[in-house]
């Protein structure tokens, strides 16, 4: 271990920047399974839980490693980075949820829900795809070279499709529908609606982690 | 995305490395004239105040409250050990009188991590980690001396051991020996000597060099730790963070010696390992063999300084400080029951502290600061 004080290397908050990128990467796997696993018919689902658990197990580690990392960085270096510090921490938390809540997609599965034939599936299908293509670009807008703007935008949409997700659990709630249609179908929107809001909150907080003072000043 | 961006360290980062290396280099060398200045110093003082001096420390335990005292006061082993370099370099301390100021110092140097310990004290939970990680450093110490000082003193295990090394190394003793450092700083010394004789003399001259030579060895010290710190503040984050992977260890000693070599003190090497143990992300088991290389690690200071002094004894007295870290090290780390006494001294007083923590400040004063000067009063 001695030999890491002579090797030369990056920054070593890279190394933080790279497990949030390996995170979300997870992030997407595990929510693409559990989706996958709701959208089709097949009833050997055993092997995938055993995939979301392992891929789960991989982001908690992660988040662990971050933030001892940060802790490390904090104690060698003092308040210099506290910013990004604070930042890395927070993202890495609300993507530990992410996987948490990939993992309830896959659960919903697991009671026996199934989306695949019914009259809604396509447009079920579609707000998945939105949501996973969502966590890809995240991938992207962690890079400390992507501008502001392109960041901004991202979370401008992710809050439009929150808002349309909380209509349609709204709408559910008030619904005529039986509970075995209505139930899985306001769970599901609600685990979308909270991956987006976590995914859009990492990404918010990597960009600003607290109010700017400004907005404050007279 | 461009906002969160890494805060740039405004003190640090704005000179380039090479810059700072060079900064390093200048101050070092301000560091050796300031210790071949001291030597002037002292050899520039009246007959009874060079027996005063020697007096004061002629008594082994007040040399020990001496060592702990002048490293408290200073917040540096470093300046202490390169002092005393000084004094034995200028034929005032012999190699046997200064020993025990030597392991005053080791002992005085760990009060830094213990006060760095006390920002955690409102936070139980990892106040016990925090002092815990803190005092496994002062009780290796103390442990040490407990066993290494009577037996010096019964058998000058150490210094004779440091003397026959410094032979071998520089030549006969009681010669003045050829370092091509000293010719390096002799101008610059000399410059300042003569200097300061233009305008003083007698004693006072003595005292006006000592203080001069003092301010020059803790000036360019500090600046050397702030300058390397920020030089290798990157790789000491890589070799912590590969620490907490690898669990401490032999590697974990290695460590704490390259890291206090490159930045010139022990207790920043320690001290960054106590929020760390607060966090609870390093056991004290971990912060331990750290602690030892720091022990190890700090001992160039004295090594370095006796590279730009005139007698043998220097490298002598230098020898010594890391002949007695290494025993130390030898005693309470390769045998499993042995390396757990420290680590559970400070593992039951972190648990006493937790308990009472009103008392730890009390504690801390009485231990570093009110039992050596009692000492130093009573015994020299």
């Amino acid at each position: 271990m001695v030999l890491s004080f002579f090797r030369g290397g990056d920054d070593p908050l890279e190394a933080v920047d790279l497990e949030i990128t390996t995170m979300l990467g997870d992030c997407r796997h595990s929510f693409d399974l559990g989706v996958s696993t709701l959208m089709s018919g097949g009833d050997d689902i055993d092997p995938v839980g055993v995939e979301i658990r392992s891929t789960d197990a991989r982001i908690n580690a992660a988040e662990e490693a971050v933030r001892r990392d940060v802790i490390v960085h904090s104690a060698v270096h003092g308040g210099s980075d506290v910013a990004s510090a604070m930042s890395s921490v927070l993202a890495v938390k609300k993507l530990e949820r992410v996987g948490d809540q990939a993992k309830n997609i896959f659960d919903l599965a697991a009671e026996g829900v199934r989306f695949a034939g019914s009259p809604d599936a396509d447009e079920l299908r579609e707000l998945a795809n939105e949501v996973s293509n969502r966590l890809g670009e995240a991938v992207a807008l962690v890079s400390p070279d992507v501008p502001d703007n392109d960041a901004q935008a991202f979370v401008r949409r992710c809050t439009e499709r929150m808002d349309d997700l909380d209509r349609r659990v709204n709408r559910l709630i008030h619904s005529e529908e039986p509970a075995h249609h209505a139930v899985p179908r306001a769970m599901f929107f609600r685990y979308l609606k909270r991956i987006l809001a976590n995914v859009s909150g990492a990404v918010e907080v990597l960009l600003q982690p607290v109010e700017p003072a400004t907005d404050r000043d007279e | 995305m461009s906002a969160p961006a890494r805060t740039e360290d405004a003190s640090a980062r704005p000179i380039p490395a090479p810059l700072r290396a060079s900064i390093v280099l200048a101050l070092l060398y301000l560091f050796l004239v300031g210790i071949s200045v001291l030597e002037g110093g002292i050899a520039s003082l009246g007959e009874d105040v060079q027996k005063g001096l020697y007096d004061s420390v002629s008594n082994p335990l007040a040399g020990l409250f001496v060592g702990i005292l002048a490293t408290v006061l200073v917040q540096s082993s470093s300046v202490s050990t390169a002092t005393v370099v000084g004094l034995v370099g200028s034929g005032v301390l012999s190699i046997d009188d200064a020993v025990p100021v030597i392991m005053g110092a080791n002992i005085g140097t760990t009060v830094t991590s213990t006060l760095a310990a006390l920002g955690h004290v409102r936070r139980p939970h990892e106040f016990r980690g925090a002092f815990a990680a803190a005092t496994v450093h002062d009780f290796f110490n103390l442990l040490t001396v407990v066993v290494m000082l009577p037996l010096e003193l019964a058998t000058g295990v150490l210094s004779n051991s440091a003397e026959w090394l410094a032979e071998r190394l520089v030549g006969q003793g009681g010669a003045s020996f050829e370092s091509p450092i000293k010719k390096l700083v002799e101008r610059p010394s000399d410059a300042v000597h003569d200097l300061v004789e233009s305008m003083v003399s007698g004693t006072l001259l003595g005292v006006v060099l000592m203080v001069l030579a003092l301010a020059m060895i803790f000036i360019a010290l500090a600046f050397i730790t702030k300058n390397m710190r920020a030089l290798v503040a990157d790789r000491i984050e890589r070799s912590v963070t590969s620490l907490l992977e690898k669990g401490g260890g032999l590697g974990g000693m290695a460590v704490g010696m390259v890291v206090t070599i490159a930045v010139q003190s022990s207790s920043i090497t320690t001290s960054v390992l106590v929020p760390l143990a607060a966090a609870g992300v390093i056991s004290v088991r971990n912060v331990y063999p750290v602690a030892l290389g720091a022990n190890i690690g700090t001992t160039t200071t004295a090594l370095l300084a006796a590279m730009a002094a005139t007698r043998p004894e220097a490298v002598a007295i230098a020898l010594v400080h890391t002949l007695f870290n290494l025993c130390g090290t030898l005693i309470f780390f390769p045998v499993p029951f042995m390396r757990a006494i420290p680590v559970r001294m400070a593992e039951r007083l972190a648990d006493a502290a937790v308990r009472h923590r009103t008392m730890v400040m009390v504690y801390v004063v009485i231990s570093f600061l009110v039992i050596p000067a009692l000492g130093v009063i009573l015994l020299r």
